[in-house]
């Protein structure tokens, strides 16, 4: 039975060499990061020291050295370095003498709600624009939704938030102030706000925090979705020229099917910016959180820098760009089953 | 960053139409030039200093104070208007000083990455760092760079350029794959000219036409990561007038009521940046149209082809 197994091997390599390049480009970038940061002029010892007020003695400047892990041949460093990331250990917090990856990992999950939200927002905006555009011949409507898709990546999602908050907040006072999720203390449970609120029964407070993401996912979907739609209003104009669509026409398909199949091949590139964008994505809830108030991975980078807390700081790198691979991984592995022509290898088994 | 490479080569494709096609092109270019102009006549046009008090604190809007003045009484208008000086002056530095590293580093990728022992490692090598870099949010790369060299104009500038020289590396390399196959590098080859000189005389020159064209995007690009640094409170220094930190100090008074201290700047942020991606959107156009005129002035001009 060994040929079985090698079948199934060869039929489903394309993910298994997917998934385990991923450790590898963790562990390669990470290892970019270790020099990046170390090589960057300025020395964040001398940064941290002259923000104090105390003193500069040569004693206090080396036990800052050693608290940062700074101390010692960059070499001595990066062993240190290298032996923390496999045990899945990027240093304490020098503020708060917190393991970083904890705190990063506790901030995360409400960011990612944050991003997952926009993300699918502008996904079902993008597809229901693209419907309007293939399905509607009105000139001036698919003029309009090619206006909208010219905006794609120029203005900043915070403007666009800022726009929103004076319009319902401040001239119609629809919503409420951007002051945070909801009032009193969250349960813990996953991290994920909404998730959370939903497995312990606060109910009110879920209402509250559905009320208050009502604005920053709004300013997402409008900032990300001509991105999105650019690629999808490529794509169905490629595709409405091809023979398959003239094809299934002639035959007589029912239009729903025309439409699934049209929105199917064109649904890869939407996809890979989707990946591409993912990045963009956590920077803008940065902004994001920090307009709205909400705690998240943000806050967390903003506190390092005021307090120039080195071990935090390289954590939070390397864990948001973890974050970041990850998604590229899912995208790569969406396309590749989406299109089996996009798998590795594929053109030498065909023949 | 990454959406920086798709339309440029579908629009390239299309040929300016002769007539009329160059009236509009420059048209196309006013909007920048606007906010340019803005920038380096911030002093005559302003009407008060940016930075010093001139009225009563928290003015709305009026004949005296167009756009009021903030929590201190500074002239909200004034320091719009400076704003833009900011941002272009940001603006210009990173776009040329990215444009200038990613030709060179993408060259010397191009050239060294297929050879063999040092070079090529060396090259290969930097390719993949350039690639991961790429993956890293603008944001984020901004937040860890001014953490660790302490917030300055300098630590800005590296930290943005650090974002945005990534694109014109790539774009460069492709670009020097395709010149090196050509058969005037190996005639130069053949008549003994060294392969430094080459690179730098006949390799550069004709590889830089995507960069180049790439430039007002990564202006652009360098105008939102500024506001969005200065936005989270990690950009320029307190006083000076930058429109993201403008924003969001004029965020507890927009709670409040009072919207003008941050609608005011984060309109000049909106506008500036849909007039340089406007003006960008151009540039594909205005490209065949300028390497005509220039080859007509400069019939042997090599960098012209670029």
């Amino acid at each position: 039975m060994r040929t079985t197994i090698r079948d199934r091997y060869r039929a489903n390599r394309w993910w298994i060499l997917r998934l385990v390049r991923l450790p590898v480009d963790i562990f390669v970038f990470a290892t970019i990061a270790f020099f990046l940061i170390r090589l960057l002029p300025g020395d964040p010892v001398a940064v941290a020291v002259a923000s104090r007020n105390e003193a500069v003695t040569p004693e206090t400047v080396a036990a800052v050295r050693a608290q940062m892990g700074l101390d010692g041949s960059i070499w001595e460093q990066l062993l240190h370095f290298w032996g923390g990331l496999f045990r899945g250990n990027l240093g304490d917090s020098l503020q708060t003498s917190i393991p970083v990856v904890t705190e990063v990992f506790s901030r995360l999950p409400s960011t990612l709600e944050l991003i997952l939200l926009g993300l699918l927002g502008a996904f079902v905006a993008c597809l229901v624009l693209g419907f309007v555009y293939v399905r509607f011949a009105n000139p001036l409507l698919r003029r309009a939704v090619r206006f909208y898709s010219s905006f794609a990546t120029t203005v900043p999602v915070f403007v666009v938030a800022i726009f929103l908050i004076v319009l319902f907040y401040v001239v119609l006072a629809w919503l409420p102030a951007p002051l945070g999720r909801a009032a009193g203390t969250l349960p813990v449970v996953t991290g994920f706000p909404i998730l959370d609120e939903i497995i312990t029964g606060s109910w009110s407070m879920l209402g509250e925090t559905l009320v208050a993401y009502i604005m920053p996912v709004a300013a997402m979907v409008i900032t990300y979705t001509p991105n999105l739609l650019t690629q999808l209003i490529g794509g169905l104009d490629r595709e409405l020229e091809q023979t398959t669509t003239r094809f299934q026409v002639a035959a007589g398909a029912p239009r729903r099917w025309i439409f699934v199949s049209l929105f199917r091949r064109s649904l890869p590139s939407v996809i890979v910016v989707f990946g591409l964008f993912f990045g963009s994505l956590i920077g803008g809830a940065v902004t994001i959180e920090s307009l709205f108030g909400f705690g998240g991975i943000g806050q967390l980078g903003v506190r390092s820098v005021q307090t120039v807390d080195f071990p935090a700081l390289q954590g939070f790198l390397i864990i948001v760009v973890t974050v970041c691979l990850i998604a590229m991984l899912v995208v790569d592995l969406i396309n590749m089953a989406l299109d089996p022509r996009r798998r590795p290898g594929i053109e030498e088994a065909s023949r | 960053m990454s959406a920086q490479f798709p339309d440029q080569t579908a629009a390239l494709a299309v040929a300016p139409r002769r007539t009329g096609g160059t009236i509009r092109a420059v048209f196309a270019f006013v909007p920048l030039a606007l906010v340019v102009a803005i920038a380096v006549l911030a002093p005559v046009i302003a009407p008060y200093d940016p930075v010093t008090s001139v009225a009563a604190s928290r003015l709305p809007p009026s004949p005296e104070h167009w756009f009021g003045t903030d929590a201190v009484g500074m002239d909200i208008l004034s320091r719009t208007i400076y704003g833009a000086r900011i941002a272009v002056q940001f603006g210009v530095i990173v776009a040329v000083l990215s444009t200038i590293g990613g030709v060179l580093i993408g060259t010397f990728i191009g050239l060294s990455e297929s050879s063999s022992g040092v070079l090529g490692l060396l090259g290969r090598g930097l390719n993949q760092i350039s690639s991961y870099l790429l993956a890293i949010p603008d944001v984020i790369l901004g937040i860890v760079v001014v953490g660790i060299m302490g917030s300055s104009d300098f630590a800005l500038t590296v930290a943005i350029t650090l974002c945005l020289v990534q694109a014109p590396v790539k774009l460069t390399r492709v670009e020097v794959l395709r010149v090196r196959r050509e058969s005037y590098l190996e005639s130069a080859k053949l008549a003994g000219e060294s392969s430094f000189r080459a690179a730098l005389v006949h390799v550069m020159p004709n590889s830089i036409g995507p960069a180049m064209r790439n430039m007002p995007l990564i202006f652009g690009n360098c105008v939102i990561i500024l506001a969005s640094l200065g936005f989270i409170g990690i950009g320029v220094k307190a006083p000076t007038p930058e429109w993201g930190y403008m924003i969001s100090s004029g965020l507890s008074s927009l709670v409040l009521g009072r919207w003008w201290p941050a609608v005011f700047p984060a309109a000049a942020v909106l506008l500036s940046v849909l007039a340089i991606a406007y003006s960008s959107r151009a540039i594909p156009r205005m490209w065949p149209l300028l390497a005509v005129r220039v080859k007509r002035w400069n019939p042997i001009g090599r960098k012209a082809r670029a």
